[in-house]
């Protein structure tokens, strides 16, 4: 199932990249480099470009790639499959063991008590 | 001639006929015998100077031909009767004066080429003219826009204008809505109501800016300073397929172009080995042959070189590489996958640095569609893959070849161009391949061809491959007939008379749906005061898909459905007793509609009035207004309700 909730940390995740490719390239296009050497950073930005990009991937493949993937090589209708997509104003569990709305949740344990200023 | 200037002028053909400044000028002895500038003639010069007979038709004749192109057309709009269109389109009713300013334009543009040194902003300013000429055309001679999809984009764009989101519910399109955004924001921004002018004017536009990337293509694949002019022109007169109306396709070329110049301009690259020599790092006589896994992983793993520029530009290209790629994506859903192939490609094979720009293509594209386009393809997933659609030829090619005589004609001269653009660029490959050993361009023609195999794109995705491959197969087939007149000089002017030959065609086949995409300003009026007086939410139904309807009130007037049998393959004319089952509140019908049932779909002439009597006959609707074939008729409502 899909949970639109999720849809933010792919959204970062994207622009995470972005940002650590971007910092790459400036560091490999401005680095003085010796032939056969790469820079120590730019080896560091490498390997964290590509760990996010997993991450990215997993999101995705999280988010609907999977569904997606799957639909089109079994040739499925993916909006024939029920509750595809998380409602956001569904409770996840059903309603039975939802909190009540009306009733504030009980605090944490070891939660200071409101007013305690810090 | 100095001893470092061993090249040649390439101008041996053109000494004769009273032009000796084209001429070889020898080192004369004031000149020092070992510099490497190039030879400069000077006014004191023989052969030289305001005296030569023909330095005055060099100098002003292309600037003259070109002001009187320019003149011509106010003279083919005023004497070009657009009530008479018939199935052979613009081609038959354009007047004298319209042929007469195409011939003005070719030869301003061939006059300038031909000159011993051609100028850039001359060449520039005639192809300017030359496309507002040809593709221009209709814009010129028409009163407003043509082309119902145009319309109804700017409806896309007046409803986020009004309501400031996008509608839900209305049309897949606004899954991707960067282009109606940005045009809401631009007519918001302008202070304007609406875009008529922005419609009309936008193919000229829009289609000179594609120019100036074919040019700086060209530039960078052909070198030379005429032939990348001859590749722009070639862009323009095989370009029939007319993506360049106001739509997300055309920025979307717009984006795949600067991106395809950058890769292939400044940063275009080889792979060299050690000693710098081009191609695959060449093994030890005695080693045994790697692997081809093995030579694709160190072909990977090997970056390109550094193309000779400071860092901070390269830089500066690859921001302004990777934010035309992340503007593609919400753009239109099939111009990323082409940046992509194309992209792919070059990287593969190592011809430009920055292969980041790829996986920044491929990330950006897949997170839009999979999270800001989810609803589209949860729902809609036959578009994409096309389940259950005919094959992209049948759609795209057997299923549109129908009409009258004129019709067919021009239908089966659609079909000849792509054909031939193919077979020169084709012929432009050998060349290349003859004088660079590189078949890599015409790859990237080819990569577009691998979407056929995915999905017919509602029948419109051969024009899709032929667009898409056109930069490339010009640039292509203007070095095939490069090769050509450098074997035989006297073939340029045959040339010429074919790119006249070639830009009368483009009319032809441009306009060859005119007699049903024509509009007039009275229809878009009529339009708009129908939404204006229909209260929200009551549907207004167009007789045909032609004409302006959509242009207002997409959102707050829904379009009607067309029910259950009432669709046909060939003709998409609601008839009136569909009409009657689905009870639109408003009909309307425009000129365009009459004419598209008599000349594409074989009826007999004043079908549309018939079937407004047949209506009014049922006693629901009533005459609202009526000029001509363009009419409205309004539900009449319920006593009882």
């Amino acid at each position: 199932m899909i949970n639109p909730a999720h849809d933010g940390w792919v959204w970062g995740a994207g622009v995470l990249f972005l940002l650590l490719i971007g910092a790459r390239a400036y560091t490999v296009e401005t680095g003085q480099v010796r032939l056969g050497r790469t820079p120590a950073l730019a080896r560091m930005l490498t390997a964290g470009s590509v760990l996010v990009l997993v991450v990215l991937c997993g999101l995705l493949a999280m988010q609907g790639g999977t569904l997606l993937f799957s639909s089109i090589v079994h040739r499925t209708d993916p909006s024939k499959i029920p509750n595809v997509v998380l409602d956001p104003s569904q409770p996840v569990d059903g309603g039975d063991n939802a909190p009540d709305p009306a009733q504030p949740a009980a605090p944490a344990p070891g939660a200071p008590p409101p007013g305690a200023g810090t | 001639m100095t001893s470092t200037d061993t090249r040649s002028s390439g101008d041996a053909g053109r000494a004769e006929g009273g032009e000796p400044a084209t001429a070889l000028v020898p080192a004369v002895g004031a000149e020092p015998a070992t510099t490497a500038l190039p030879v400069r003639r000077s006014a004191g010069l023989p052969g030289a100077g305001p005296q030569q007979p023909g330095r005055w038709r060099e100098r002003w004749l292309s600037p003259a031909l070109a002001l009187l192109a320019v003149a011509l057309l106010p003279l083919a709009a005023a004497t070009t009767n657009l009530y008479a269109l018939d199935g052979w389109g613009l081609g038959r009713v354009l007047s004298p004066a319209g042929w007469a300013a195409i011939v003005c334009a070719v030869a301003a543009c061939v006059m300038e080429l031909k000159a011993p040194r051609p100028r850039i902003p001359m060449l520039g300013a005639a192809t300017g003219v030359l496309i507002l000429c040809s593709t221009g055309m209709p814009s010129v001679v028409e009163p407003v826009a043509r082309f119902a999809t145009a319309w109804l984009i700017a409806g896309f764009s007046d409803a986020i204008a009004v309501t400031g989101h996008t509608p839900d519910g209305v049309d897949a399109r606004f899954y991707w809505p960067a282009f109606f955004a940005q045009w809401a924001f631009f007519r918001d921004a302008g202070g304007a109501s609406q875009l008529d002018t922005v419609l009309r004017w936008f193919p000229p536009a829009i289609v000179a800016v594609w120019t100036i990337g074919i040019y700086a293509l060209a530039r960078s694949m052909l070198g030379g300073t005429r032939a990348p002019w001859a590749a722009a022109w070639l862009f323009v007169g095989l370009n029939w397929i007319e993506q360049d109306y106001f739509s997300p396709q055309a920025t979307g070329i717009v984006l795949m172009l600067t991106v395809l110049t950058f890769a292939l301009g400044p940063l275009a690259t080889r792979r060299t080995d050690a000693a710098g020599v081009p191609g695959w790092p060449f093994p030890h006589p005695d080693a045994r042959r790697s692997s081809l896994l093995r030579r694709w992983l160190v072909a990977a793993l090997t970056p390109p070189n550094r193309p000779t520029l400071p860092p901070r530009q390269l830089l500066l290209i690859y921001f302004c590489a990777a934010l035309c790629l992340l503007a593609a994506a919400p753009e239109h859903q099939i111009t990323p996958f082409a940046i992509i192939g194309q992209l792919g490609l070059l990287a593969v094979v190592g011809r430009f640095r920055g292969r980041g720009l790829v996986v920044v293509a491929i990330v950006s594209s897949a997170v839009f569609i999979l999270i800001a386009g989810r609803e589209f393809w949860i729902n809609q997933l036959g578009l994409i893959i096309g389940s259950g659609d005919q094959g992209a030829l049948q759609a795209g090619v057997a299923n549109r070849l129908t009409g009258d005589f004129g019709q067919i004609a021009v239908k089966y001269l659609r079909v000849l161009m792509p054909a031939l653009t193919w077979l020169l660029g084709m012929a432009g490959a050998w060349v290349y391949w003859k004088r660079r050993r590189d078949l890599v361009p015409i790859g990237l023609a080819v990569v577009p061809m691998f979407f056929a195999a995915v999905q017919s794109y509602g029948g419109e995705l051969i024009l899709r491959i032929v667009l898409y491959g056109l930069p490339i197969l010009s640039i292509l087939g203007a070095d095939a007939l490069r090769a050509l007149v450098r074997r035989r000089r006297d073939l340029e002017w045959v040339l010429a008379a074919g790119m006249v030959v070639l830009f009368a065609l483009l009319v032809v086949i441009r306009g060859g749906n005119d007699s049903f995409q024509v509009v007039f300003p009275l229809e878009v009026a009529m339009y708009r005061q129908t939404v204006a007086d229909t209260p929200a939410g009551q549907s207004i139904v167009a007789l045909s898909g032609v004409g302006p309807s959509g242009v207002v009130g997409i959102d707050s007037h829904p379009r009607g459905d067309v029910p259950d049998g009432c669709q046909s393959d060939t003709d998409d004319v609601l008839p009136v007793d569909c009409l009657d089952v689905s009870a639109p509140d408003v009909v309307v019908s425009f000129l365009s509609v009459e004419k598209e049932g008599v000349y594409l779909n074989g009826k007999q002439p004043g079908w549309s009035l018939r079937t407004l009597q047949q209506l009014i006959a049922t006693g629901h609707y009533t005459l609202t207004y009526q000029d001509g074939f363009d009419w409205v008729a309004r539900k009449i409502p319920d006593p009882g309700a």
